[in-house]
C-alpha cells in the first residue's frame, strides 16, 4: 500500500498508456496492424468466389451490391443491401458489416472498385470478406 | 526503496515497449480510412493507356510502370519500360524498395483488375501517395494501342496525335516483343541492374 502511494504517478502512467495502446489496436474506425496479413487472401485469391461457392458457404451472408443500379439480380435481392461505395465507412453501414454473422460478400459490375473496398475493409479487421465474381471462375 | 524503483523501471520500460512495439514489428496503413476510400475511389487514380502510351514515347523518367503479373507472363508480353514486381512480391517484401522515391509516379498494371486495384490501394494506405493504375490492365494496353485503327475520312489534328502517339508505343511494344527470348531476358534483366546501379546517386 506504501508502494502504491509512493509511486502513483508511475503506476498512472503505466496503465494511461495500456489503455492507449488497448483503444489504438482495437478501435473499430481505424486500420489494423500489419498490413501484409490483412492483404494475403489477395495475393493467395481465396478472397475471390464464385456463384456455385455461394450456397456452401455458412453463416449468414451479407451480399453487398455497389452497382449504381437497383439490386438487378433476383437470385440474391432477399440477401443483398445495397450501399454506394463512397459511403461504405458511414457509421451504420460498417456497423451492419461488423455485426454480420458470417461471410460478407462484395457484389459490382466495376469489379475494380469491389476490390479497393475489400482492401479497405479488409485492413480495418473485417473477416470473412469475399468479392463476388460473375467470370465462372476462369481464373 | 530499491525494489520500489526497480518495480518503477519495470514499468516504465514495459510500457514503452507496449508503445513502440506495434509500429515498428510490421507494416500498417498509415492513412485514415475515409481519406482513402474517397482517394481511391476518385478518377485521378487511373491513368488511361493514351496517357501511359505518351509517357512511353515521350521516355519520361518520372513514371515507373510497374507490371503485377507473374514473371513468365510478363516476359511473354513486355510493355516498354516496365518492371515486373508480381503482386505477391509487392506484399510479402517491404515496397519501399521499389515506391520509395516520392518524386516518382508508380503505375501499377496487371491482366485483371482486381490485382491492380489491390496494389494501389495497398500503396496508397502505406503512404506512397504517387501511385496509379493503368485503367484496364495490360488487355485494355493490347485492345487501345495495338488494335485500334483510324477508321474516318478526316482526322483532326488532336487525333492525329492520339493516333500517332500509339502508332509509335505500338512499334516499340513490338520491337521489345519481337526479340528473341534470350536478349529480352537479357534486356529485362539489365533494366533490372541499371535500377540498382542509379541507387547510389553520383556524387
Amino acid at each position: 500500500m506504501k508502494l502504491l502511494k509512493q509511486y502513483w504517478i508511475v503506476l498512472a502512467i503505466f496503465i494511461l498508456i495500456i489503455v492507449l495502446v488497448l483503444i489504438r489496436t482495437f478501435s473499430t474506425g481505424n486500420f489494423r496492424y500489419d498490413a501484409v496479413k490483412w492483404a494475403e487472401p489477395s495475393a493467395t485469391g481465396s478472397n475471390i468466389i464464385y456463384e456455385a461457392q455461394l450456397d456452401s458457404m455458412s453463416g449468414n451472408k451479407l451480399l453487398i451490391d455497389l452497382g449504381a443500379e437497383p439490386v438487378s439480380d433476383s437470385r440474391f435481392s432477399d440477401i443483398t443491401v445495397k450501399m454506394e461505395p463512397g459511403s461504405i465507412l458511414d457509421k451504420q453501414n460498417i456497423k451492419l458489416i461488423r455485426k454480420n454473422r458470417g461471410p460478407v460478400i462484395l457484389y459490382s459490375d466495376n469489379t475494380s472498385e469491389a476490390a479497393k473496398i475489400w482492401m479497405i475493409l479488409s485492413e480495418m479487421g473485417v473477416k470473412g470478406l469475399y468479392i463476388l465474381s460473375d467470370d465462372g471462375g476462369n481464373k | 526503496m530499491e525494489t520500489g524503483r526497480k518495480i518503477c523501471l519495470l514499468l516504465i520500460l514495459l510500457s514503452l515497449i507496449l508503445a513502440l512495439l506495434p509500429l515498428t514489428s510490421n507494416r500498417s496503413f498509415t492513412a485514415k480510412p475515409h481519406a482513402l476510400l474517397a482517394g481511391v475511389l476518385s478518377n485521378e487514380t487511373s491513368l488511361s493507356v493514351d496517357q501511359v502510351a505518351e509517357y512511353i514515347v515521350k521516355e519520361d523518367s518520372t513514371i515507373q510502370l510497374i507490371d503485377l503479373r507473374m514473371p513468365e507472363e510478363f516476359r511473354k508480353q513486355t510493355i516498354p519500360g516496365a518492371v515486373n514486381i508480381p503482386y505477391t512480391d509487392l506484399i510479402s517484401k517491404d515496397p519501399d524498395i521499389w515506391l520509395g522515391n516520392k518524386d516518382t509516379k508508380s503505375i501499377f498494371y496487371s491482366d485483371n483488375d482486381p490485382e491492380q486495384s489491390f496494389a494501389l490501394v495497398y500503396a496508397k494506405g502505406l503512404g506512397y501517395n504517387n501511385s496509379f493504375v493503368m485503367s484496364g490492365g495490360a488487355g485494355e494496353w493490347v485492345r487501345t494501342i495495338m488494335e485500334t485503327r483510324f477508321t474516318g475520312e478526316r482526322i483532326t489534328a488532336r487525333e492525329n496525335a492520339l493516333f500517332e502517339t500509339r502508332r509509335r508505343a505500338g512499334e516499340m511494344y513490338t520491337t521489345l516483343n519481337s526479340l528473341p527470348d534470350s536478349l529480352k531476358a537479357g534486356f529485362l534483366e539489365s533494366r533490372k541492374f541499371s535500377a540498382k546501379k542509379l541507387d547510389g546517386g553520383c556524387e
